[in-house]
Protein backbone atom coordinates (compact mmCIF):
# COMPACT_ATOMS: atom_id res chain seq x y z
CA UNK A 1 0.00 0.00 0.00
CA UNK A 2 2.74 2.36 1.01
CA UNK A 3 4.72 1.42 -2.05
CA UNK A 4 1.87 2.22 -4.36
CA UNK A 5 1.44 5.61 -2.79
CA UNK A 6 5.11 6.38 -3.26
CA UNK A 7 5.35 5.49 -6.93
CA UNK A 8 2.18 7.44 -7.55
CA UNK A 9 3.72 10.44 -5.84
CA UNK A 10 6.87 10.28 -7.86
CA UNK A 11 5.05 10.12 -11.14
CA UNK A 12 2.98 13.11 -10.21
CA UNK A 13 5.88 15.22 -9.08
CA UNK A 14 7.46 15.26 -12.49
CA UNK A 15 4.33 15.53 -14.62
CA UNK A 16 2.51 18.08 -12.51
CA UNK A 17 1.78 21.21 -14.49
CA UNK A 18 0.53 23.94 -12.23
CA UNK A 19 -1.27 26.83 -13.80
CA UNK A 20 0.63 30.04 -14.36
CA UNK A 21 -1.28 32.57 -12.34
CA UNK A 22 0.77 35.68 -12.93
CA UNK A 23 2.70 34.76 -16.00
CA UNK A 24 5.85 34.01 -14.02
CA UNK A 25 7.29 30.56 -13.42
CA UNK A 26 5.69 28.37 -10.81
CA UNK A 27 7.47 25.67 -8.88
CA UNK A 28 6.40 22.41 -7.32
CA UNK A 29 7.39 22.50 -3.65
CA UNK A 30 9.15 19.52 -2.08
CA UNK A 31 6.84 17.82 0.40
CA UNK A 32 6.85 15.26 3.19
CA UNK A 33 3.73 13.36 4.12
CA UNK A 34 3.68 11.69 7.48
CA UNK A 35 1.24 10.03 9.76
CA UNK A 36 1.06 11.01 13.37
CA UNK A 37 -1.61 9.69 15.67
CA UNK A 38 -5.00 10.80 14.49
CA UNK A 39 -3.78 13.00 11.65
CA UNK A 40 -1.71 13.16 8.53
CA UNK A 41 0.90 15.91 8.36
CA UNK A 42 1.84 17.49 5.06
CA UNK A 43 4.99 19.59 5.06
CA UNK A 44 5.97 21.73 2.09
CA UNK A 45 9.05 23.90 1.54
CA UNK A 46 7.80 27.31 0.43
CA UNK A 47 10.77 29.65 1.07
CA UNK A 48 9.91 33.32 0.74
CA UNK A 49 6.17 32.91 1.34
CA UNK A 50 4.47 34.60 4.28
CA UNK A 51 1.28 33.32 5.91
CA UNK A 52 -0.81 35.88 4.02
CA UNK A 53 0.62 34.70 0.71
CA UNK A 54 -0.54 31.12 1.11
CA UNK A 55 -3.82 29.91 -0.26
CA UNK A 56 -5.14 26.45 0.57
CA UNK A 57 -8.20 25.10 -1.19
CA UNK A 58 -10.09 21.90 -0.82
CA UNK A 59 -12.71 20.87 -3.31
CA UNK A 60 -14.20 17.45 -3.92
CA UNK A 61 -11.23 15.44 -2.79
CA UNK A 62 -8.61 17.72 -4.30
CA UNK A 63 -6.37 19.78 -2.06
CA UNK A 64 -4.41 22.62 -3.64
CA UNK A 65 -1.69 24.58 -1.92
CA UNK A 66 -0.56 27.78 -3.61
CA UNK A 67 2.05 30.14 -2.19
CA UNK A 68 2.76 33.47 -3.80
CA UNK A 69 6.37 34.50 -3.64
CA UNK A 70 7.28 38.10 -4.34
CA UNK A 71 10.38 38.73 -6.45
CA UNK A 72 13.37 39.60 -4.30
CA UNK A 73 14.61 42.57 -6.22
CA UNK A 74 17.86 44.40 -5.72
CA UNK A 75 17.92 47.47 -7.91
CA UNK A 76 21.20 48.52 -9.44
CA UNK A 77 22.80 45.16 -8.91
CA UNK A 78 23.85 42.73 -11.56
CA UNK A 79 23.68 38.94 -11.48
CA UNK A 80 26.87 37.10 -10.72
CA UNK A 81 25.38 33.70 -9.97
CA UNK A 82 21.83 32.44 -10.17
CA UNK A 83 21.34 28.82 -9.21
CA UNK A 84 17.62 28.85 -8.52
CA UNK A 85 14.59 30.66 -9.77
CA UNK A 86 12.08 32.54 -7.69
CA UNK A 87 8.37 32.08 -8.31
CA UNK A 88 5.11 30.87 -6.85
CA UNK A 89 4.72 27.38 -5.45
CA UNK A 90 1.72 25.29 -6.47
CA UNK A 91 0.94 21.65 -5.82
CA UNK A 92 -2.20 19.57 -5.84
CA UNK A 93 -3.02 16.45 -3.86
CA UNK A 94 -5.77 13.95 -3.88
CA UNK A 95 -7.31 13.44 -0.47
CA UNK A 96 -8.94 10.11 0.36
CA UNK A 97 -12.24 9.73 2.10
CA UNK A 98 -10.58 8.98 5.40
CA UNK A 99 -9.72 12.65 5.93
CA UNK A 100 -12.02 15.08 7.65
CA UNK A 101 -11.62 17.94 5.17
CA UNK A 102 -13.60 20.39 7.30
CA UNK A 103 -10.92 20.26 9.97
CA UNK A 104 -7.81 20.77 7.86
CA UNK A 105 -5.61 23.45 9.44
CA UNK A 106 -2.27 24.99 8.48
CA UNK A 107 0.63 27.04 9.76
CA UNK A 108 3.85 28.38 8.25
CA UNK A 109 7.21 28.88 9.87
CA UNK A 110 10.64 29.65 8.43
CA UNK A 111 9.35 28.96 4.93
CA UNK A 112 7.87 25.57 5.78
CA UNK A 113 4.12 25.09 5.44
CA UNK A 114 2.58 22.45 7.70
CA UNK A 115 -0.91 21.13 7.05
CA UNK A 116 -2.77 19.07 9.62
CA UNK A 117 -5.23 16.66 8.05
CA UNK A 118 -7.25 14.97 10.78
CA UNK A 119 -8.44 11.45 10.10
CA UNK A 120 -12.17 11.03 9.84
CA UNK A 121 -13.84 9.36 12.78
CA UNK A 122 -14.30 6.17 10.74
CA UNK A 123 -10.60 5.95 9.84
CA UNK A 124 -9.20 6.31 13.33
CA UNK A 125 -7.60 3.45 15.10
CA UNK A 126 -9.71 2.52 18.03
CA UNK A 127 -8.54 0.71 21.09
CA UNK A 128 -11.09 -1.79 22.22
CA UNK A 129 -10.89 -2.94 25.75
CA UNK A 130 -11.45 -6.59 26.26
CA UNK A 131 -13.28 -7.26 29.41
CA UNK A 132 -12.85 -10.43 31.33
CA UNK A 133 -15.99 -12.18 32.34
CA UNK B 1 -7.22 6.73 3.81
CA UNK B 2 -4.83 8.16 1.25
CA UNK B 3 -3.17 11.42 0.42
CA UNK B 4 -1.83 11.25 -3.08
CA UNK B 5 -0.30 14.05 -5.12
CA UNK B 6 -2.64 14.74 -7.97
CA UNK B 7 -2.30 13.58 -11.54
CA UNK B 8 -3.49 15.62 -14.42
CA UNK B 9 -6.61 13.72 -15.42
CA UNK B 10 -7.24 15.82 -18.48
CA UNK B 11 -4.11 14.65 -20.20
CA UNK B 12 -5.49 11.37 -21.46
CA UNK B 13 -3.68 11.30 -24.76
CA UNK B 14 -1.00 8.68 -24.34
CA UNK B 15 1.44 10.03 -26.89
CA UNK B 16 1.17 13.50 -25.47
CA UNK B 17 1.72 12.15 -22.00
CA UNK B 18 4.84 10.21 -22.88
CA UNK B 19 6.31 13.23 -24.62
CA UNK B 20 5.61 15.34 -21.56
CA UNK B 21 7.07 12.65 -19.35
CA UNK B 22 10.23 12.44 -21.41
CA UNK B 23 10.57 16.21 -21.33
CA UNK B 24 10.13 16.21 -17.57
CA UNK B 25 12.68 13.45 -17.17
CA UNK B 26 15.21 15.36 -19.24
CA UNK B 27 14.47 18.52 -17.27
CA UNK B 28 14.93 16.72 -13.99
CA UNK B 29 18.18 15.19 -15.26
CA UNK B 30 19.45 18.65 -16.16
CA UNK B 31 18.29 20.03 -12.84
CA UNK B 32 20.09 17.31 -10.97
CA UNK B 33 23.24 17.81 -12.99
CA UNK B 34 23.31 21.57 -12.62
CA UNK B 35 22.35 21.69 -9.00
CA UNK B 36 18.58 21.67 -9.14
CA UNK B 37 16.21 24.59 -9.23
CA UNK B 38 14.62 23.78 -5.88
CA UNK B 39 15.77 22.68 -2.49
CA UNK B 40 19.07 21.13 -1.67
CA UNK B 41 21.56 19.66 -4.04
CA UNK B 42 22.13 16.00 -3.42
CA UNK B 43 24.81 15.80 -6.06
CA UNK B 44 27.50 16.91 -3.66
CA UNK B 45 29.02 14.09 -1.74
CA UNK B 46 29.25 14.55 1.99
CA UNK B 47 26.87 17.34 2.85
CA UNK B 48 23.86 19.12 1.50
CA UNK B 49 24.77 22.29 -0.36
CA UNK B 50 21.99 24.81 -0.87
CA UNK B 51 21.87 26.64 -4.20
CA UNK B 52 22.66 30.35 -3.99
CA UNK B 53 22.21 33.54 -5.91
CA UNK B 54 24.83 36.30 -5.98
CA UNK B 55 24.29 39.87 -7.11
CA UNK B 56 26.82 42.63 -7.29
CA UNK B 57 26.17 46.34 -6.83
CA UNK B 58 28.47 49.29 -6.95
CA UNK B 59 29.07 49.24 -3.20
CA UNK B 60 28.05 45.78 -2.04
CA UNK B 61 27.41 42.15 -2.88
CA UNK B 62 24.18 40.33 -2.03
CA UNK B 63 24.13 36.57 -1.52
CA UNK B 64 20.87 34.71 -1.02
CA UNK B 65 20.07 31.10 -0.22
CA UNK B 66 16.74 29.40 0.31
CA UNK B 67 16.91 27.54 3.60
CA UNK B 68 13.35 26.52 4.43
CA UNK B 69 13.01 24.99 7.88
CA UNK B 70 16.43 26.20 9.02
CA UNK B 71 16.37 28.40 12.11
CA UNK B 72 18.40 31.62 12.16
CA UNK B 73 20.45 30.37 15.13
CA UNK B 74 21.45 27.26 13.17
CA UNK B 75 23.12 29.23 10.36
CA UNK B 76 26.86 29.93 10.44
CA UNK B 77 28.44 32.47 8.12
CA UNK B 78 32.17 32.99 7.60
CA UNK B 79 34.11 35.32 5.34
CA UNK B 80 37.74 34.69 4.53
CA UNK B 81 39.19 36.91 1.81
CA UNK B 82 37.14 36.29 -1.32
CA UNK B 83 35.47 33.23 0.12
CA UNK B 84 32.07 33.16 1.82
CA UNK B 85 31.04 30.02 3.67
CA UNK B 86 27.43 29.34 4.63
CA UNK B 87 27.00 26.38 6.91
CA UNK B 88 24.56 25.00 9.40
CA UNK B 89 22.04 22.37 10.09
CA UNK B 90 18.53 21.73 8.99
CA UNK B 91 16.94 19.94 11.89
CA UNK B 92 13.97 17.67 11.63
CA UNK B 93 10.81 19.06 13.21
CA UNK B 94 10.26 17.86 16.76
CA UNK B 95 7.37 15.55 16.01
CA UNK B 96 9.20 13.84 13.17
CA UNK B 97 10.80 11.16 15.24
CA UNK B 98 7.52 9.80 16.44
CA UNK B 99 5.66 10.15 13.19
CA UNK B 100 5.55 7.56 10.44
CA UNK B 101 6.74 8.74 7.05
CA UNK B 102 4.54 7.92 4.12
CA UNK B 103 6.32 10.01 1.54
CA UNK B 104 9.45 12.11 1.77
CA UNK B 105 11.15 14.58 -0.56
CA UNK B 106 12.58 17.12 1.87
CA UNK B 107 16.14 16.83 3.18
CA UNK B 108 17.58 17.21 6.64
CA UNK B 109 21.02 17.41 8.14
CA UNK B 110 24.17 19.48 8.02
CA UNK B 111 24.79 21.69 5.02
CA UNK B 112 27.68 23.76 3.78
CA UNK B 113 28.17 25.97 0.80
CA UNK B 114 31.15 28.02 -0.28
CA UNK B 115 30.81 30.99 -2.58
CA UNK B 116 33.60 32.79 -4.40
CA UNK B 117 32.93 36.50 -4.03
CA UNK B 118 33.46 38.75 -7.05
CA UNK B 119 35.22 41.46 -4.99
CA UNK B 120 36.97 42.03 -1.72
CA UNK B 121 34.57 42.75 1.14
CA UNK B 122 34.71 44.33 4.56
CA UNK B 123 34.18 41.26 6.73
CA UNK B 124 33.40 43.37 9.81
CA UNK B 125 30.38 44.96 8.22
CA UNK B 126 28.69 41.89 6.76
CA UNK B 127 25.00 41.66 7.69
CA UNK B 128 22.71 38.68 7.43
CA UNK B 129 18.96 38.22 7.85
CA UNK B 130 16.87 35.07 7.71
CA UNK B 131 13.23 35.63 6.88
CA UNK B 132 10.56 33.16 5.77
CA UNK B 133 13.25 30.60 5.05
CA UNK B 134 15.32 32.91 2.85
CA UNK B 135 18.81 33.88 3.99
CA UNK B 136 20.08 37.24 2.74
CA UNK B 137 23.69 38.27 3.27
CA UNK B 138 24.87 41.78 2.44
CA UNK B 139 28.60 42.20 2.09
CA UNK B 140 29.88 45.76 1.71
CA UNK B 141 32.82 46.00 -0.66
CA UNK B 142 36.08 47.21 0.74
CA UNK B 143 36.49 50.82 -0.36
CA UNK B 144 39.16 51.36 -2.95
CA UNK B 145 38.82 47.90 -4.46
CA UNK B 146 35.99 48.70 -6.86
CA UNK B 147 36.68 48.22 -10.50
CA UNK B 148 37.90 51.47 -12.05
CA UNK B 149 37.10 52.58 -15.52
CA UNK B 150 40.18 53.56 -17.45
CA UNK B 151 39.82 56.10 -20.17
CA UNK B 152 41.82 55.47 -23.29
CA UNK B 153 43.13 58.66 -24.75
CA UNK B 154 44.02 59.34 -28.30
CA UNK B 155 47.74 59.44 -28.70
Amino acid sequence: MNHETQSECKLTTTSAEPERTRGGRTYVPAVDILEQGDELLLRADVPGARADDIDIQYERGTLTIAARVAPRGDPHRTWVLREYGVGDFVRTFQVGEGIDAQKISAEVRDGVLTLHLPKAESARTRKITVRGG
Amino acid sequence: MELIPWRNKNRTDLAERSVAQLRDEITSLFDRFFGGPRGFDLGRLTELAPPVEVREGEKDITVRAELPGVRAEDVRIEVTGHLLTIGGEKRAEKDEKRAGYRYSERQYGAFQRMVQLPAEVDADRVEATHQNGVLTIRLPKRPGTEARRVKVRHA
